[in-house]
This record gives C-alpha cells, structure tokens and sequence, in this order.
C-alpha cells in the first residue's frame, strides 16, 4: 500500500478522538503537542493506535544565526521518544532574529556561507535528538541578490553533507517556481534519490502577480502532475496533505489524502510496467 | 554552482538582520532593493511586504484566538491596534506561537483600555496555560486517605493556577454570552477593593475556575508550593470548625481532581 495521510488540525480532533485518523499516516504539528497533556495528548495518543506518525516543526530555525534553542531540542527529543515517529522534520528557513520570533518560514540565501552554517546546525540537531531529521524546502516570495547556486543544489547539498533528509513539499516547488521562474521539474531532477523521506502535497492561492502559499483549498491539478513525477523519482514515501486555512470535513481530507495512494499506486505500477518493457525487451534482445 | 559576479557579499547575520527589520518596520531599510530579488511587476520591496503583512497578520491573530473576550470588549479595530503596539513593545520571543500572549495583561494597563480588560485578559492567560499543561493522573480521596498526615505534601496537577479578579471583572465574565458585545467600565477596579481569588484549573480536556474564599485561597496557596498537608491545614485555623472546614475542602479538592497522585504511586 502506498503511504499517504493528512495533518491533524484542531477542528477534527473531536472525531479523531471518536474515529481515529482513518488513514495509514498522520503528521503532527510539533509545536502543537510538546509538552501538552489534555486533549492534544489524548488525540495524539488515540491517531497512533491506528496510524503512524509524522513529526513536522515550525519552530527550529535551522538556518538562523541565533543559538539553536536547546530548551526546545530537549522538548522535541522528549516528544519524539514518546511518539517514535517515522520522520521529524522542519524547514531549511529560518523564522528568528536576535531571540525574536517571526512565526514564520523565511528564506535564506544559497550561498556557501548560509550552506557551511546549516551543515553545522542540522549536525548538532541530530546529535541532540539522536536521530536524523528531514528539512522541507519552503515557498517563498523573493530571492537573495547573493544566492551562489540554485534552491535544490543547496538542499542536496545540506542534505548529503549533514546526512539528513528531505521533506519534499510539492506545492511549495509549483509556487516557488512560479514567484521566481525557474522549472519546477528540474528542481524535483535536482535533488538526490535516496534523500527524500516525505512529500507535502497542498492548495495555495494566486495573488496580483505571484502564488501566496496559504494551505487554503483543494490540491490544484498542477501540483497533482508534479506529485506524479515526485513519485516516480524519489518512489513512495509517505505523502500528506496539508490544509491550514477553510479546513474542510475530515472526511473531504481523507478523500483527498486517498488520492494522494491512488496516484502515487499508479505512478508507481506504470513505472514497474515500463520496467518489465525494458526487462522482457533486453532478454528478447540478448536471446535473439 | 553559479559563478558570483557581485562585488560585496553581505554576510548571512546582516542578511538576517535586513529580513527581519524589513519585516517589522515600514518602510523597509533601502539596502533591501540591493540585496533582494523582485520579478515582474513585484520589485523587493513589494515582495518584503508580503512577509510583513504576514508578520503582523499571524501575530495579530494570535492573540484574537488567546484573547476572544478582551476582543470583544474593545472591538475588533481597538484590539487591531492595541495589539500591533503589543507586537512593538514585546516582539515574540517563543517559538510556539501560543505564548506570544504571556505579556499582554500586563501590557494592557499600560493602556487606555480600563483595567478590567487587563483582568479579563489575565484570566484568559491563566485559563490557556491550565488549558495547555501536562496531564496527571488525579489522586482520589481514597486512595489518599491513609497518607493524610501533617507531614505528607500534596500534589496539585499541573494546571492548577490561582488568580485574583475584581469582582465586579468577574461579573463581567460571567455576563458575557457568546454573540454579546459589551463595554467594559472604564477604569473599573483601578483600585481594586473587592478581590476575588478564582482557582483555575482542566479536569479532563475542560478547563475549570471556581472563586474560593479566602482561608482556601491560602490553602491552595501552601499546596501550589509544595507545604505539608499541617501547614496547609493552619490555613483554617480561624474557622469556627477548623477540622471540619479542612476536611470538607481537601475533600472538595480531590473529587474536583485538583490532587495529582504521588510520582510514588503512579506506577
């Protein structure tokens, strides 16, 4: 079975308390259930009786120059051995300045510098874990005059030097793409195989001139065909919808989470067709 | 990798110190349309300004979903602005978003706003953290019973908070339905001479509070820092019945689940 699910938001935990999350992953917004009792717990607690886990931050900051928080590494490392999640992932971002947070995922410069400091972050992470960690590529609204190479020569990059993995997310690849003009295929092509662990896949809107990334509707089919090709690059690795904003019924996100299997299932039995062609056809031609 | 044909390199920490300074204040510095890239009709600066109306946005609302009564009591333009002089006077300083709020009671009376809106959003504050606090397993009476002694220290849960509120707040939150706008009296408590200490705390998902009066306020307080159940108990030594009084609010405790089971008996 393909691995596919969607990320727990606060107006289904009522039914996910009842049903359970109904669907084989789920990804739990980090900041959201470190050290928490009551209800997050008890949602978190009943999801796992059926489905794994995802763990996916907002808050690590990887790419700042402010000290990694080691309150917050003990706190994650705390949750993460409660949990036993698949993947713990953030983003290559960074979010604070001066020990001010900006709640948000801001860029950084592809430059050599920006790459040997996150090189070292991402190291002193996964020791302080003691597991690796996958780093998701953001969207973003503007570029750095000083960036050296491209968004996915310094994510293969981060992710080959400091060993750790990367969370693909599909949507915000389409938006960047668009905000700035590159080829958003090439950027899938441009990233290492064996490093992507977990795909997002979500909705974003179209503003006066770029994409705004707000989580806000329906996975367009153009993320949907880049999924494909995600798939049958990197093959089936869990994939979760995300959905932030107009959050719909449970039931519409398991929907769209099962077309998630579905598409990665058929990209996955079309590559495995292909590779039988090639197979019957190289014995055809070895015995003929 | 690209070759780079730009002459001075701004350094990852100054970069960082652009982007966030670009972010909080309006206009951005200039240095920004030298160091950021625009496209099509959306030049730097435009495209900083996506990110700060998102700064100021996320922040904003933050502190709606923390503050829904304080909200509807100044109005959602007043709270609007009251909350971007927050977001410049105490820039966030936790990476989980939900404790964005922890200054803003304090702040509000520093504020024209009436102080019972400042008491109103302490004990918003206080339900949130009781709210979000780790679970613990609640200790019955009689499981207790044979270790109630002067020399035991009970141990409250997590959540339980005590806080103190003007009465005449207090009536105010009591007063306020779901779709009910109210005004807040201006100036009301200013000098505050009828306290009401309320004691907040989650049983199961639901966060309770329940005005307590003054001997159990002092009681609760030994037992929030952790005093012996003897000293606890002298919190009553002024009640016509002091054992008795002593007896029906521990008891009152343990059935409300406010006493946490000792670590040595959880397992």
């Amino acid at each position: 079975m393909t691995p596919f699910g969607y990320g727990l938001r606060v107006p289904h935990y009522a039914e996910l308390l009842r049903n359970g999350a109904g669907v084989p992953y789920v990804e739990a917004l980090t900041e959201n259930f470190l050290e928490r009792g009551g209800r997050p717990a008890a949602v978190l607690e009943r999801v796992r009786r059926d489905a794994r886990v995802l763990l996916h931050g907002v808050g690590l900051s990887i790419g700042g120059v402010d000290p990694l928080r080691s309150d917050y590494l003990r706190k994650l490392r705390a949750l993460r051995e409660a949990v036993l999640p698949e993947v713990v992932s953030d983003h290559l971002c960074f979010g604070s300045f001066g020990g001010r947070h900006g709640h948000d995922l801001w860029p950084l410069p592809f430059t050599e510098e920006a790459l040997a400091h996150v090189v070292r972050r991402v190291v002193e992470v996964q020791d302080q874990l003691g597991s690796r960690i996958a780093l998701e590529n953001v969207s973003s609204y503007v570029t750095y005059a000083s960036s050296e190479m491209t968004e996915w020569e310094f994510l293969s990059e981060v992710s080959e030097r400091a060993d750790c993995f990367l969370l693909l997310d599909v949507n915000n690849v389409h938006v960047s793409a668009t905000n700035h003009g590159f080829d958003a295929r090439a950027f899938v092509r441009g990233l290492p195989q064996r490093r992507v662990a977990q795909f997002h896949v979500a909705g974003h809107s179209v503003r006066e001139g770029y994409l705004f990334d707000d989580h806000g509707s329906d996975v367009p089919d153009v993320v949907w065909r880049l999924y494909r090709e995600a798939v049958e690059r990197f093959g089936a690795v869990p994939c979760i919808v995300e959905r932030d904003e107009n959050v719909p019924d449970l039931a519409v996100l398991v929907q769209e989470s099962e077309r998630a299997g579905a598409i990665a299932a058929s990209a996955l039995s079309a590559a495995a067709s292909a590779l039988e062609a090639t197979a019957c056809a190289i014995a055809f031609g070895a015995a003929s | 990798m690209r070759d780079r044909v730009r002459g001075r390199i701004m350094k990852l920490a100054a970069l960082e110190e652009l982007f966030w300074r670009s972010v909080r204040f309006d206009p951005a510095p200039p240095e920004v349309q030298a160091e950021f890239v625009g496209r099509g009709s959306i030049d730097a600066f435009a495209r900083m300004g996506i990110y700060r109306a998102m700064y100021w946005y996320r922040l904003v609302q933050a502190l709606f979903d923390t503050f829904p009564r304080v909200a509807t009591l100044l109005g959602e333009k007043t709270f609007t602005e009251v909350s971007c002089r927050y977001i410049h006077a105490h820039p966030s300083e936790d990476p989980i978003l939900e404790r964005f709020g922890r200054h803003f009671a304090e702040f509000l009376r520093g504020e024209e706003v009436g102080a019972a809106v400042a008491d109103i959003a302490e004990l918003e504050w206080t339900r949130l953290v009781s709210f979000l606090s780790e679970d613990a397993r609640p200790w019955s009476l009689a499981a207790a019973a044979a270790d109630l002694r002067d020399a035991v220290r009970l141990r409250p849960v997590p959540s339980l908070r005590l806080v103190s509120v003007p009465s005449a707040t207090l009536a105010l939150w009591d007063r306020r339905g779901a779709d009910e706008t109210l005004t807040p009296p201006r100036g009301l408590c200013a000098v505050a001479l009828d306290v009401q200490v309320l004691c907040v705390w989650r049983r199961g998902f639901a966060v309770h509070q329940v005005a307590v009066q003054s001997d159990e306020a002092i009681a609760l307080g030994h037992l929030l820092r952790g005093e012996s159940f003897g000293v606890l108990c002298e919190a009553f030594a002024s009640a016509a019945e002091p054992e008795k009084r002593a007896a029906s609010v521990v008891a009152k405790w343990f059935g409300d689940e406010r006493i946490a089971t000792p670590e040595e008996h959880v397992n």
